[in-house]
């Protein structure tokens, strides 16, 4: 096992840096969408067979045990090289969670499975009614002997498609305040009474399914924590993870696309996109020196301030804005689906258009994080 | 991304003395600076208070950007915006950043010994008030040509022009003047009362002057050039590089204050039975305004680093040009914002709110707003070969 951590800051990140592209295909850098298991599973298991899947889970589960320092490195370096989204749930919700709020005996069981890939996790938290809301979520679980018998439906639940398992959000009280009476649960989806359906984007992707639960028998042991606690249980894997829902890098590859789009229809010479692309300048290096900040807050360890959701507002903000002044530079090509020919080159538009769509909707989008804010950062009365 | 563990290397001593100066600045500003000082300050048609100025000079403030050599502190830019944020916050109206920084800083980067002797003491203790005189049109910011022209003669130099939008306005000593001699700029000083100049003094929204001055051949000795035409050019773009940070960080101090204020309002203004902070239209629009004062705080920070660090002069103005845009356009909506949220009380003359706009107003368009700030920074990429 590596000392990760007796290495330099300088030292560990060209290391890292020398790993990805020695390894990561080529072909798949940056790519516009995520992809399927099916495209993915090689890179995982490269991962996997060099000990680097876990970057932040400790030695002693099979993790690399970084520092947050050096964790923050490794995911600055595989953004800045394009490297593909893995399915990662297992890795950065189950894991952690497992680690920290699971017995032996789940530990055992799950954790090898998410390293070799073998299991893969979606998160079943949305339901048609709970959305936002998600504390008044009413897929119920009921213990019956050794098992819980849960009945609902899920929804929005990212590649469940690709998915062996789902940990889920259940109640399991409906007598106390909504909060209260949830726990945390974990499902095989092979158990009978689970069906999986895939849900078409307006991007023409299956990225999210529903998934019904009919007389489901999830194992009493599956339970994460005490029971009731699960809303407990899931905030505490708001962990700093939540930092790269802000990252820089999306910001960073729009701008080097909007760049050469502008560049090959010669918009630089154009007073009126110029300014638009100064400010585009301004507000992803002020998004970029922003992201710093947290990440040093995190880098030394310590706990992310409330007023975190800002970056997050302002990546998915600032990247939509992004995308609407390149397909702006597209003119009447704006709305072709499939790349737009300009002279020797051959651009595509719409899935930069279609990409800027969910970002500031998934992970509690715009309006709830300035709700939240508003509440915990400015003390304004709920 | 590694500027993310080495671009901010400040000592945490550094950073100690640096809070203990931002309470001394702020306890000096609750001391001195008020509503009803800047109210009558207008009403009088007086730029600023000698008294007030005096004690800031007692306390160090106006020797900040002065070197040691000449009775001056030498502080670090961090030092001097922490003073331009607190000075920002309390609307104290004393020149600080346009005479103690601006014009210092230019007199301080001086190749004439002489003259610095001369200057640069009277600045620190307050005796003397300089201001820069070099824009020419309200676009001077973004580039174009200099129409002032400096002479050589056997008696010394003769300039003749015209200058624009000098700061303070008025209750000043003497300016430096920026003009084209042996085609390149060159910067004189020219103390107040030396024939041919002739002032025309306008007031600012926030009861300050500026000034424009005619040259009509304006006879000055050898002794009182600043810079030798060959580095005024650059000593001067470097000068108002470090005035527009600093500019940012007063009006980064007059934003924070702003929301501050309004959203204590927000919290005990009740209508329809309960406060108004609790409408989800005004809680999101509060947030937007946090979010452009947290992004002008970094935005400066690396504005105050690029200062500190980089040695590419075009580097410096990209990073400053940034950091001015971004709290110009901040200070700005969040002040008028300000105003909206607290409805007609907020249009008033008596309350204070009304203050922040006009300072952000005043401040925002100094040295070029966000706007020309967009147009500075492109001229500088593509002088860069980069657009």
């Amino acid at each position: 096992m590596r000392d990760w951590n007796s290495l330099d800051e300088d030292t560990f990140r060209m290391e890292i840096r020398t790993f990805f592209e020695r390894h990561y295909p080529p072909d798949r850098r940056f790519p516009p969408h995520r992809y399927p298991w099916s495209q993915i599973k090689d890179w995982y298991q490269t991962l996997y067979a060099h000990g680097m899947i876990a970057p932040g889970w400790p030695t002693a589960y099979g993790g690399m045990g970084l520092s947050p320092a050096k964790l923050i490195i490794f995911i600055e370096e595989q953004e800045q090289h394009g490297v593909a989204r893995v399915p990662d749930l297992g890795l950065v919700m189950v894991g952690p969670l497992l680690i920290q709020e699971g017995n032996e005996q789940q530990r055992q069981e799950f954790l090898p499975k998410i390293l070799s890939g073998e299991n893969i996790w979606c998160q079943g938290y949305s339901e048609p009614n709970a959305g936002s809301d998600l504390a008044s979520l009413r897929t119920s679980a009921i213990l019956q002997g050794d098992y819980f018998v849960v009945n609902g439906q899920k929804i929005w639940t990212s590649f469940a498609q690709d998915a062996t398992h789902m940990f889920m959000l259940v109640r399991t009280d409906t007598t106390r305040r909504k909060q209260e009476g949830i726990s945390f649960l974990l499902a095989d989806l092979n158990t009978p009474g689970i069906t999986v359906r895939e849900i078409n984007t307006i991007a023409g992707h299956a990225e999210f399914c529903e998934v019904f639960l009919d007389n489901v028998r999830v194992p009493a042991k599956n339970l994460v924590g005490k029971i009731n606690q699960g809303w407990n249980v899931a905030k505490s894997l708001l962990g700093f993870e939540r930092l790269f829902l802000g990252g820089p890098k999306q910001c960073q590859f729009a701008m080097k696309r909007l760049e050469a789009i502008a560049r090959n229809l010669g918009a630089f010479n154009d007073p009126v996109f110029m300014d638009r692309f100064v400010q585009m300048q301004f507000d992803v290096a002020d998004h970029a020196a922003l992201y710093t900040r947290f990440a040093k807050v995190a880098g030394c360890g310590k706990k992310l301030g409330p007023d975190l959701p800002i970056l997050k507002i302002w990546a998915t903000e600032t990247f939509a804005r992004i995308v609407d002044l390149i397909t702006d530079l597209a003119g009447s090509g704006g709305g072709t689906t499939g790349a737009v020919t300009f002279g020797e080159e051959s651009i595509e538009f719409i899935s930069q258009f279609y990409a800027a769509r969910p970002v500031t909707i998934y992970g509690g989008s715009s309006e709830i994080q300035r709700s939240i804010i508003a509440k915990n950062v400015l003390h304004l009365p709920g | 991304m590694s500027v993310a563990f080495a671009a901010n290397t400040m000592s945490t001593e550094d950073r100690q003395e640096i809070e203990l100066l931002r309470d001394s600045a702020a306890r000096f500003t609750a001391q001195h600076s008020s509503g009803s000082r800047l109210r009558s300050r207008r009403d009088r048609g007086i730029e600023f208070d000698r008294k007030v100025w005096q004690s800031m000079a007692d306390a160090g403030f106006l020797a900040t950007a002065i070197p040691e050599e000449f009775s001056g502190l030498a502080l670090s830019f961090d030092h001097r915006a922490t003073l331009a944020e607190e000075f920002g916050r309390g609307l104290l109206p004393e020149p600080y950043i346009t005479s103690a920084i601006f014009a210092a800083s230019i007199i301080a980067a001086s190749d004439n010994p002489e003259l610095q002797r001369r200057l640069l003491p009277g600045m620190a203790t307050g005796e003397l008030v300089a201001a820069v005189a070099w824009e020419e049109r309200a676009d001077s910011v973004v580039g174009g040509s200099l129409a002032t022209v400096a002479t050589k003669t056997s008696r010394g130099i003769v300039l003749r022009g015209q200058k624009r939008f000098i700061r303070p306005g008025s209750m000043i000593d003497g300016i430096i003047v920026s003009a084209a001699g042996g085609g390149h700029l060159g910067l004189y000083w020219v103390p107040v009362g030396t024939t041919g100049l002739k002032f025309t003094t306008q007031h600012l929204a926030d009861g300050g002057t500026s000034a424009d001055v005619v040259l009509n051949d304006v006879r000055i000795t050898p002794d009182a050039i600043v810079q030798t035409p060959s580095d005024g050019a650059s000593v001067l773009a470097a000068a108002i590089d470090e005035a527009m940070v600093m500019a940012a960080a007063e009006l980064l101090g007059v934003l924070r204050k702003s929301l501050e204020i309004t959203l204590d309002y927000l919290r005990i203004r009740q209508q329809f039975g309960k406060p108004i902070g609790s409408f989800q239209a005004l809680q999101h629009r509060a947030v937007n305004l946090y979010i452009q004062q947290e992004l002008s705080e970094v935005s400066i920070k690396e504005a105050l680093g690029a200062l500190r660090t980089e040695s590419r002069p075009w580097s410096r103005s990209l990073a400053a040009s940034r950091a001015k845009a971004r709290s110009s356009d901040a200070a700005m909506l969040v002040t008028r914002e300000a105003v909206q949220m607290h409805g007609a009380i907020g249009f008033t003359d008596n309350h204070d709110i009304g203050l922040y706009l006009k300072r952000a107003l005043v401040q925002s368009a100094w040295l070029g707003n966000a706007a020309q700030q967009r147009r500075r920074y492109a001229a500088v990429l593509k002088e860069q070969g980069n657009h």
